[in-house]
């Protein structure tokens, strides 16, 4: 299951699960809209667990490996209900900027095209931590992406991959940074992006459809994931 | 007007054990569970119909219907409502009322309804005697022969696949040979093997097979599943005259919505679990044994047996009846104690079960609940 959810969910258990006096208090629901994908993933999830039932008949005893998978479901299902709340103000939502601030703190993130920097940014990622490639990181992979490419137009990109490496290695080296996170699309230039980082600088890598359309909550998975 | 309380709730098969052979597989995979919640509405599967349901492609019913065609070796593929609509459709098709079909004796009742409401003549094949009673090749073959000699031109031969009185596998593909020998179509009715074993009509000899989604191929009902070979299909899958794309023997749509996509969904699990039947008939075969060693309970049917669906004679509980305050209804009372149902209430001479799709550990516990029960009363 979604490990964002669960994580969600674990977040908001811990802090339901403090007794230090007070009790977790549900505010009155405010005007809010129901987030129908995620009722439908709910209802699927909950569906998943009859198998449990049918399978331990008729005592319904789970052994504790069964039990633990149970439970770790049911989190996860707890965690969707308390997003769900979260947005009729019923229980506080997830702090998920500040957690994709925290959690993208560490990375260097290399990314092909500048209109990503924009989305990242907006999710709190700090700019200064993000390098746009824009080319990729050896000639030879330009070469293989475009191999009519003329000699002139090569000269001036193998230049451009120099500014790009130089930057990368500079802001390792100002922000004190040894994790270097590639994020491109699934085509070939992406992939050819990630293999090469990935050799350079023994990077992370996450390919994805579109880099545009990604969400802060799906961001915010990917980098519990990693 | 004030509804009364139907009392829509069902908790048998999450808290029991249900040994009730038509239960057994019809229990929905998760999967399917998705799809019933999915297409629940009633036309859920028609938004993309351009007039013909097995031709939808969202959800994807044509794709599903080349699978199942070739899950089953059959050439074309129709959705029908049950086993009964599919075997109702294909002497339609093919008698004229009067016509005579020769049937095996141990044929569901839907089978004589069909026939009936058709306005056919039943000549029977009679299965051997007590406790076996087989459908024999043979058997089949003497009928026949019976007919062109004595009787009349025979349109169509019925077989049951395995039927639900015994759970007698019958051997299809001999019998198919004979029928075509005679130049008599087979129909195969598959009720109660179509998703729980291998069944491949063209190896059998089947010229169509009839099976059941909510019987045996984990799908809600109700939905059944035609095949037939491609030299009929002008014949059973004939369109209307007056609207021009409707199949008449279908009258133009059948299943549609959450039976048809509970199906959908439960094919591929379908397609792997038949592959398992062998370890099902050796956990039946070992259920059988537990169950004869308490004493007092014979199988009835072919032995060994090659079906889940078991045949019980159990004049120990019979007896126990006899003494019990609560008459029949003890072994019922005693049963649902230990969370097991299935079993008629009152029955004690004999009963049918099936431990389809439990584990071998719920089968143990089922077998040991008998015997306790048997031990309680000794």
């Amino acid at each position: 299951m979604d490990k964002i959810r669960y994580k969600q969910a674990q977040k908001l258990i811990n802090e339901a699960g403090k007794f230090t006096g007070n009790r977790e208090v549900l505010k009155k629901p405010q005007e809010g809209i129901i987030d129908s994908k995620l009722f439908g993933e709910i209802l699927n999830d909950m569906m998943d667990l009859e198998d449990y039932i049918l399978e331990s008949r008729p005592t319904h005893y789970l052994k504790k490996e069964k039990a633990q998978e149970f439970c770790q479901q049911i989190i996860t299902i707890r965690g969707q209900l308390d997003v769900l709340l979260g947005d009729f103000g019923v229980l506080e939502k997830p702090d998920v900027e500040g957690e994709i601030k925290t959690l993208s703190d560490k990375y260097l993130i290399l990314i092909p095209k500048s209109n990503f920097k924009k989305v990242l940014t907006k999710f709190t990622v700090d700019p200064q931590k993000i390098v746009v490639t824009g080319v990729p990181l050896e000639i030879e992979d330009m070469k293989k992406l475009n191999p009519h490419l003329p000699d002139a137009a090569l000269k001036s990109i193998e230049k451009k991959i120099s500014h790009v490496k130089n930057d990368i290695n500079r802001k390792m080296g100002q922000f004190n940074l040894e994790n270097v996170l590639v994020m491109v699309e699934e085509d070939d230039s992406g992939e050819i992006l990630a293999e090469r980082a990935r050799e350079l600088y023994n990077a992370k890598t996450v390919s994805l459809g579109s880099l545009k359309d990604l969400t802060s909550d799906e961001f915010l998975k990917i980098l519990s994931g990693l | 007007m004030e509804c009364q309380d139907y009392g829509l709730n069902r908790n048998i098969e999450r808290d029991n054990l249900n040994l009730n052979p038509l239960q057994r597989g019809g229990v929905l995979t998760k999967e399917a569970r998705k799809a019933l919640y999915e297409f629940s509405d009633g036309y859920s599967v028609c938004d993309y119909c351009a007039g013909r349901l097995d031709e939808i492609s969202r959800p994807a019913i044509h794709h599903f219907l080349d699978d199942l065609a070739e899950f089953i070796g059959a050439d074309h593929v129709r959705t029908v409502h049950g086993a009964r609509e599919g075997k109702f459709a294909v002497m339609h098709a093919l008698c004229k009322p009067g016509d005579t079909i020769v049937v095996d004796g141990n044929a569901h009742y839907t089978t004589h309804l069909a026939a009936e409401r058709n306005q056919l003549n039943i000549a029977e094949v009679p299965s051997n005697d007590y406790p076996e009673y087989r459908i024999t090749p043979e058997s089949f073959r003497e009928e026949l022969e019976y007919q062109e000699d004595y009787g009349d031109d025979v349109s169509l031969a019925l077989l049951t696949h395995v039927d639900g009185d015994y759970g007698n596998l019958t051997d299809a593909q001999a019998i198919g040979k004979i029928a075509h020998d005679h130049g008599v179509p087979l129909l195969l009715n598959c009720a109660y093997s179509m998703g729980r074993l291998p069944v491949d009509a063209q190896a059998f000899n089947a010229d169509f097979v009839v099976g059941s989604g909510h019987k045996s191929m984990a799908a809600s009902g109700p939905i059944g599943v035609m095949g037939l070979k491609d030299e009929w299909a002008d014949t059973v899958l004939k369109l209307s005259k007056k609207h021009a794309v409707k199949e008449i023997e279908m009258l133009g749509c059948t299943s549609r919505g959450a039976p048809v996509a509970t199906l959908m969904a439960s094919l591929p699990y379908v397609i792997e679990r038949v592959k398992k039947w062998e370890y099902e008939v050796s956990k039946t075969r070992l259920f059988v044994d537990k169950m004869e060693k308490i004493g007092g309970i014979k199988q009835i049917g072919v032995k060994p047996k090659e079906h889940d669906l078991v045949r019980f004679e159990t004049p120990v509980f019979d007896d126990i009846a006899g003494k019990h305050p609560r008459r029949g209804f003890f072994l019922y009372e005693e049963l649902k104690k230990r969370k097991i149902v299935g079993i008629k209430r009152g029955q004690t001479k004999w009963f049918k079960c099936s431990s389809y799709g439990f584990t071998q550990e719920q089968t143990d516990y089922i077998a040991n609940s008998f015997a306790e029960i048997v031990e309680k009363y000794k």
